[in-house]
């Protein structure tokens, strides 16, 4: 049995004596993608945040996170392990500009010289598939899109080579085409290499498209974990089942009843012929 | 023949953004009939959340016409319009910015059926409480500030606020996409069982598309300001005519087991 990256043991976090997350215990393999799934209020964002060790102050933990994939040292968060944000407008700083913002990372962590970073960060932003490298490393967040600015984001989270990326709803933003890309991008970048990656959604369907293990947060506790097809199978809890029961794609039952009657009636006959299929006169 | 509750002619819209002129709208024609849900699908930048606005008057187009109820909504003005806007409701996706997060539940209703004259003052009481059971809200809710409910509760309260005005059609922009999927199921349900009851229309505004298939009648694509496909919703979403269709349908994640 190889080493865990990770080991979490009797984990808790509560804020102001309010409990986030209540007496966790699992292990993180090294390699391979985990899926965190939970909704709101299941302290899916709070273990994210503890994993990182970037609790806020009023955050009270105790119980203990293991890194035995570090060599038993704590990691540090930027260099060893990268967390990537749900909204990367706020994450990122709006008055850097693309090309710097990721070059930053490779600079503090990897000891480079500002040229040496830049081209790294060049790279880097060519490995997230974002076009016309030389206008955007000189272009500020606002103008970007949404999905470009989560894949620069993903950029600078990769520029310190971190073993561990920790991604918090980063798809929940975007519309489903760029969230279907950014999940092909976590899946190539992830495929064949060292780093572990753990994606936490509330997408349980979306998870399943990308990780090989599945835990389910409910109400700051560990429901259930497994390899993805088992849990998704056998669901070894109620509430995992509610969760596979609420997804909507599209062979689900639609949820108006078929209407015999036609719509077409109140459409006036022009319609019918050239604008309804093509939409141009 | 019927008229249709809404009828959307040739509505343009163009912005003017950094000495860029952005043709948010072009060209878009829809009819959408009494008691129907017309899906609006796209990317984001699409032109939908343009389109909404423009539907409910929260901006004027720069051409095209609309017709609500038979009449032209566009040049209503004074005690008409607001006789007309109380059967063209809206909501949002994110309800903690569609409220004042100090108003209470029932303050909220309050307001909107005091400002369009919906029932007495005697009957109003009566009214709140119908409307939160309506859409699923306990009574004991009525008094908790609007900024203390969950997201759920939040987009039940703005479905409550919609309906107060007994409203023809509602106006939906992203109003599930912010919320967990087994709260986004209850309030699908709840909408449906809402056009049941009351024979509402909804333009149903959303870039999930197998979202929008499960409740809306028809299907429009939208695509850089363009209605690029228009049709039965089993139509579009089983034979799709455009890649921009096929590419939202190849996005929905399905259950990989």
């Amino acid at each position: 049995m190889s080493v865990p990256l990770a080991t979490i043991r009797n984990l808790s976090v509560a804020y102001d004596g309010e409990t986030a997350l209540n007496g966790l215990s699992f292990d993180i393999p090294k390699g391979g993608r985990l899926a965190i799934i939970g909704e709101s209020g299941s302290g899916k964002s709070s273990f994210a945040r503890a994993l990182s060790g970037l609790l806020p102050a009023n955050a009270a933990l105790s119980g203990e996170i293991g890194w035995p994939g570090f060599e038993d040292r704590q990691p540090q968060a930027g260099r060893d392990l990268c967390l990537v944000l749900q909204d990367p407008a706020t994450s990122l700083d709006p008055v850097m500009t693309i090309g710097r913002q990721v070059a930053e990372g490779a600079r503090a962590h990897l000891g480079l010289a500002w040229p040496q970073a830049m081209a790294q960060a060049e790279n880097l932003l060519a490995r997230v598939r974002l076009p016309e490298l030389q206008r955007l490393m000189h272009a500020f967040p606002h103008q970007l899109s949404g999905g470009q600015r989560q894949r620069v984001a993903i950029a600078a989270a990769l520029a310190s080579r971190p073993r561990l990326l920790i991604a918090d709803e980063i798809t929940s933003a975007l519309d489903m085409v760029t969230q279907a890309e950014i999940v092909t991008l976590l899946r190539d970048l992830t495929r064949d290499s060292a780093m572990t990656l753990v994606f936490i959604t509330h997408d349980i369907a979306l998870a399943s498209t990308l990780c090989d293990r599945c835990a389910v947060f409910h109400r700051g506790r560990l429901v259930e974990i497994g390899p993805m097809a088992e849990v998704l199978a056998r669901p070894g809890d109620a509430y995992t089942a509610t969760l596979i029961g609420a997804h909507i794609d599209l062979a689900s039952p639609r949820l108006i009843e078929h209407f015999q009657e036609k719509w077409e009636p109140v459409f006036r006959p022009e319609m019918r012929q050239g604008k309804e299929s093509g939409g141009e006169r | 023949m019927s008229e249709p509750l809404l009828r959307v002619s040739g509505l343009s819209k163009t912005f003017a953004s950094g000495g860029r002129r952005v043709l948010a709208v072009s060209d878009v024609s829809f009819d959408l009939p009494r008691g129907r849900t017309l899906g609006l699908v796209g990317a984001s930048g699409s032109g939908k959340s343009t389109l909404a606005r423009l539907v409910l008057r929260l901006i004027a187009p720069d051409a095209g016409a609309v017709h609500f109820q038979g009449r032209d909504w566009l040049s209503l003005r004074g005690i008409r319009l607001r006789q007309a806007r109380a059967k063209m409701q809206m909501v949002f996706q994110d309800p903690a910015s569609a409220f004042n997060p100090r108003a209470t539940a029932e303050s909220a209703l309050a307001d909107a059926l005091r400002i369009h004259a919906i029932v007495p003052p005697e009957d109003r009481d009566a009214e709140i409480e119908r409307l939160m059971d309506r859409v699923g809200l306990w009574p004991a809710l009525r008094v908790r500030p609007v900024g203390a409910l969950s997201g759920g509760q939040r987009q039940r309260l703005a479905i409550a606020r919609a309906l107060a005005t007994r409203p023809k059609l509602i106006v939906l922009d992203e109003a599930l996409s912010a919320l967990d999927l087994g709260i986004r199921r209850q309030i699908l349900d709840l909408l449906v069982s809402l056009q049941r009851g009351e024979g509402l229309s909804y333009l149903f505004i959303s870039h999930d598309l197998a979202v929008v298939r499960a409740i809306a009648h028809r299907i429009a694509v939208m695509d850089a300001g363009h209605i690029v496909e228009q049709g039965e919703t089993e139509t579009v979403t089983g034979a799709p005519q455009t890649s921009i269709t096929k590419a939202l349908i190849a996005a929905v994640p399905r259950l990989i087991t």
